[in-house]
Parts: C-alpha cells; sequence; structure tokens
C-alpha cells in the first residue's frame, strides 16, 4: 500500500463516522446517509493527492456531501412524485429521552433549506458565512432561515419541558 | 437556550449512529465499481451500439457449435410466429435460458420466451392458447428459491401475483435438486397450471445485483382443455427438466446484447408534469416527467428514446432556452443499484418564467404520442433580467 493509500484510509477510519453521522441528520435515513458519506469519500480519495495538502481535508468530504445532498433532494422530490409506492415509515428512533426525540421530531418536520441550515450552524458549529458558501444561499438568507427555523422550533416546541430546560441552562 | 439544546440533541442523533463495521470495505467496492465504470463509459457505449453486429454471431456460433441440432431463438422483440416443428432446441439469450422442444410439438419465438403447440393441428384445439415459456420475477413467499435467500419469506406479499390467484399450490423438487412451484387451477372448461423453477441472473461485469434479480425464475404456463392435460404437464415437466442457464444465468458468461424495450410488454412507462418546491428560493419550478420500470417478465432491455416537450406562447414556440430540445435515453433495465425491480426516471426542467401563464405545452415522445396540452402549471418568475430555462435530468 503506497503512502497516500494509508494516508487515506486513517483519514477514512477518523472521517467516515462524523460524515455519516452529518448525512442522517440531513435525511434522517441511515442507508442514504450512508451513500452520501461513502460517495463523498470516493470522491476525495479521487482528488486526495491535492486534498491532503489542504488545513482540513475533512472540509472539503463535508463539502461534497453537502453538495450532494443538495442535488439528491431535488431528485428525490422528482423521484417522490414519480413513485407509485411510499417508503416504509423509518423504524430507526435514537435513545434521547422524552424532550430530545419531541425536539429531533421538530427538526425533521422542518423545511429541507431551514434543517440544513441548523445542522450546519450548530452541529458542525460553522459559521453563518461558510453555511451561506457550502449552500450556495446569501447571507441574509443563511440568517433569516436560522432565524424562521429557531422560532418555528420554539413555536412547534414551547413545551413546558423544553422550557424548563432553557431557564435551567440561564441559571 | 434552545440553540444549547439543539445542539446536544443533533449531537447524541448523530453518535448513535449503526455499526461502521465493513465501511471501510463497501468503500473498496464503490471505489472500483467507479473507476471501472469511468474506464469502461466510452467503451460500454460502442459495445452497445455494435452489440447486434459483432456480438450475437459468435454467440450463436458457439451456441451452435456446442449441439448440432436445430435452434429457434428468441430476442425479447415482438414479431409475426413462425411456427418451427421439434425437435430442436429453443435460445433466449436476452433470458438467459434454453429448453429442449419434443418432437410432436412446434415453437415460435414471442417477445418474452417461446410459445409452443402440438404439431397436430387437431391436438391445438385442446389448448385455450400456446404453451408458454418464459421468466418471471415471483415474491419470496412462492419463490423454490425464496428460504434460501431470504429469512423473511412467511408472509405471503400484500396482493397475489395474477398467475397464483387462490389455485392450489404445490412446491418439490427435481432429482438434481432444483426446487418447483406449481399452481393447478381451473378457468371454466380450461385447466391452468403456472409451473417455477427458480432461474438465476448474474449481473454484467460482476457487479453486485439487486436482490429482486435473485427472485427470477423459468415458468411454463398452461392452459389446457382435460382431455390434454397428462399430455401438456408431461411436456412442461420436460421442459422444465431439459432447461440450461446461459448468458446472464450463468456467472461471468457475456450477457447478449439488449433489445429495445417494448412498453407495455417488457416495461411499463409513466409521463407526469407536476409543480417542484424550489430548493434555494421560494416558488417552484416544473418538471416534465418520464418513468420507466421493468414488468415482472424480467426482459433485460434498453431504453433507446427521445423524448421531449415544448412549450408554446399563443401558438408559437415561447422563448426558453432548451425549448423543444429532447431528452436522448440509451439506459440497460433492469440492472440497477435499487432493491427493486429496475427503474428509471427522465424529466425536463423547466424554471423562471415570467411570461403569460396561459401557455401550451406539446409532448413529444414515441410511447404516448404528440399530445398538446393546455392549462400545464408554469414555473415562478425569478428573475426578469434571466432567460427561462428548460434542462434535462436523467436518473437510472
Amino acid at each position: 500500500m503506497v503512502a497516500g493509500d494509508l494516508q487515506f484510509r486513517e483519514f477514512f477510519a477518523a472521517e467516515f463516522g462524523r460524515l455519516r453521522g452529518l448525512g442522517y441528520l440531513l435525511t434522517s435515513d441511515w442507508a442514504q446517509a450512508e451513500e452520501l458519506a461513502q460517495d463523498a469519500l470516493v470522491r476525495t480519495y479521487w482528488v486526495w493527492s491535492r486534498v491532503r495538502g489542504h488545513e482540513r481535508p475533512a472540509a472539503y468530504a463535508r463539502k461534497v456531501l453537502v453538495n450532494r445532498h443538495r442535488s439528491l433532494l431535488r431528485r428525490a422530490v422528482l423521484e417522490a412524485r414519480h413513485a407509485r409506492g411510499s417508503r416504509a415509515e423509518e423504524a430507526y428512533q435514537p435513545d434521547l429521552g422524552e424532550d430530545g426525540l419531541v425536539l429531533w421530531a421538530a427538526v425533521r418536520r422542518l423545511p429541507a433549506r431551514q434543517r440544513a441550515v441548523l445542522v450546519l450552524r450548530y452541529h458542525e458549529d460553522l459559521p453563518e458565512a461558510e453555511v451561506a458558501r457550502l449552500l450556495r444561499l446569501p447571507l441574509g438568507t443563511v440568517k433569516s432561515l436560522t432565524h424562521r427555523a429557531l422560532a418555528r422550533l420554539r413555536a412547534e416546541l414551547g413545551s413546558p419541558a423544553l422550557e424548563r430546560h432553557g431557564r435551567g441552562t440561564q441559571a | 437556550m434552545i440553540e444549547q439544546r439543539l445542539k446536544e440533541t443533533l449531537g447524541r442523533v448523530a453518535a448513535a449512529e449503526p455499526g461502521e463495521a465493513g465501511a471501510y470495505d463497501r468503500f473498496l467496492r464503490r471505489k472500483a465499481r467507479r473507476t471501472r465504470a469511468a474506464a469502461g463509459g466510452t467503451a460500454l457505449v460502442l459495445v452497445l451500439l455494435l452489440g447486434s453486429v459483432v456480438a450475437v454471431p459468435p454467440l450463436l456460433g458457439r451456441l451452435r457449435s456446442d449441439d448440432p441440432g436445430p435452434r429457434l431463438f428468441a430476442f425479447g422483440q415482438a414479431g409475426p410466429a413462425a411456427w418451427r416443428p421439434g425437435p430442436l432446441v429453443a435460445v433466449a439469450p436476452v433470458q438467459g435460458f434454453e429448453v429442449d422442444v419434443p418432437a410432436g410439438w412446434e415453437a415460435t419465438p414471442t417477445w418474452k420466451g417461446f410459445a409452443l403447440r402440438p404439431a397436430d393441428p387437431a391436438r391445438q384445439r385442446l389448448l385455450a392458447e400456446p404453451v408458454q415459456v418464459d421468466t418471471s420475477y415471483l415474491e419470496a413467499f412462492y419463490n423454490p428459491a425464496g428460504k434460501e435467500l431470504f429469512h423473511d419469506n412467511s408472509q405471503p406479499p400484500a396482493r397475489a401475483p395474477f398467475a397464483i390467484r387462490q389455485d392450489p399450490q404445490s412446491r418439490g423438487r427435481f432429482p438434481d435438486g432444483r426446487g418447483w412451484f406449481r399452481t393447478d387451477g381451473l378457468d371454466g372448461r380450461w385447466r391452468t397450471t403456472h409451473w417455477f423453477v427458480s432461474w438465476p441472473y448474474h449481473c454484467q461485469g460482476g457487479e453486485p445485483c439487486p436482490d429482486v434479480l435473485a427472485m427470477r425464475t423459468l415458468r411454463v404456463a398452461l392452459t389446457v382443455d382435460a382431455a390434454a392435460v397428462p399430455e401438456a404437464l408431461g411436456l412442461a415437466e420436460q421442459l422444465l427438466r431439459s432447461a440450461r442457464p446461459i448468458t446472464n444465468a450463468v456467472a461471468g458468461q457475456a450477457h447478449a446484447p439488449r433489445p429495445d424495450c417494448l412498453a407495455g410488454r417488457s416495461i411499463v412507462a409513466s409521463r407526469s408534469v407536476r409543480p417542484i418546491p424550489l430548493f434555494t428560493k421560494a416558488g417552484n419550478e416544473v418538471a416534465f416527467g418520464w418513468g420507466f420500470r421493468t414488468t415482472r417478465y424480467l426482459v433485460p432491455c434498453a431504453v433507446r428514446l427521445e423524448l421531449g416537450v415544448e412549450v408554446l406562447d399563443r401558438g408559437r414556440r415561447a422563448d426558453v432556452v432548451g425549448n423543444g430540445v429532447a431528452v436522448r435515453l440509451d439506459h440497460v433495465l433492469p440492472e440497477g443499484s435499487a432493491n427493486e425491480l429496475g427503474r428509471l426516471w427522465a424529466s425536463l426542467t423547466w424554471t423562471n418564467w415570467c411570461g403569460p401563464r396561459s401557455v401550451q405545452v406539446r409532448w413529444s415522445d414515441p410511447l404516448f404520442g404528440e399530445a398538446r396540452v393546455l392549462g400545464s402549471p408554469v414555473p415562478t418568475c425569478q428573475d426578469r433580467t434571466k432567460p427561462s430555462v428548460l434542462r434535462a435530468h436523467v436518473a437510472g
């Protein structure tokens, strides 16, 4: 095995899980998440000789994954409109506790753009400008999507449990 | 703060992922597939184009050289019935089987395999229709290979296949170990029998196959008068016992060139027009789409079509970039990557229309014919300074 391949294998071991997790947050489907992560890593492998010199090659793979998700979203809409049968309801439920499950369910109900903005902003810890660049949206749009998404979560989850948690954190 | 709560929840969701066992192996396989696809893409097109000229004669020659007897070929295409008397070998390279047609019977190729009838015209009247020999998808619950292939085959499918209906069913094995499944029923004065043996399918170039192709069976279907039942059942058993796998039914063997798919026979096609929400802005674009899927006969074929739409504004071609441009398809079915029968989607996406809403759309495709449609949805006007665009997409 050449040095580049060995280096890539280490990169794969370090990044696959994180990328698949990001894919799941964007799609709510582990099979699609695996597809997205594998696809992003294959595309990263093709340009590995160039990318490995980057300060953060993981950022490149993440960018590929987000781009791929954008194009799949469009295709998914198209396919869903053609498909005769509906997809089976996903059985997977992470162990998040009652409040976490309610919040995750609300995130899953968000429109795709709002959800993508929240995931990149709060899970990937990216600044708004980077989120805008990744999603190819104006910075103002990212700010307003974030605001609207959080407002919608607050409105949907204005439950006593969430408010209690919020006050507790502040205190 | 909801932001903090959200951060924690997203982190826990992403961390609760299933195991990563085998992920790197799956990556290596995918990488190898992509590399092969990139290298072989151009060559594949040439092979498909030249296939009927270059590949068929050697294939047939090789098949002929195995057995000097007369042969009759079916290539997955419709044509006038041309009956040939047995004994002969009926070969379906597209569907991966060959069977022996005995003396006293005659055969003709059909788009899905072969039809057989007694050579004696007096006995032909004892058949409601010729005996059909073809390939067919059969659900795991009924499939002779279902138990070996699938763990969860204990429940019948929601809808019984047409061939099965409520007829009495039986199962068994030929002496060589091959499992069979059979239904025997009545249809008025006619006795109906459908007899299946599992028939493997190996995807081209050793690529992993969709699971559903493992459910392919070789089927013999009879609808005969009671007086002809023993003779017809004897023929069916002889056909199934003598059946030999070839081409795509044998691992590593070359596939036959794909014939053009036949709408309503080897494929089912649909056509639709729908508004689709925009991802980056409010509003919608419009997709003119076609969908294709293989039928349960599992006749490998290629969708080679030109499909198009033209937007008309007050009877004249509207000012839309790409207006009237066709989508060109040249795709193989049923092989694919899905866990279901092969599917293919093609669409033309129309964006940014700032003209009048009352446009007319003219569809042109050889499957459904030309049609002019008034009242089609129109896309949202996003930017008056930019052109309206009609763009092609294909997904398979």
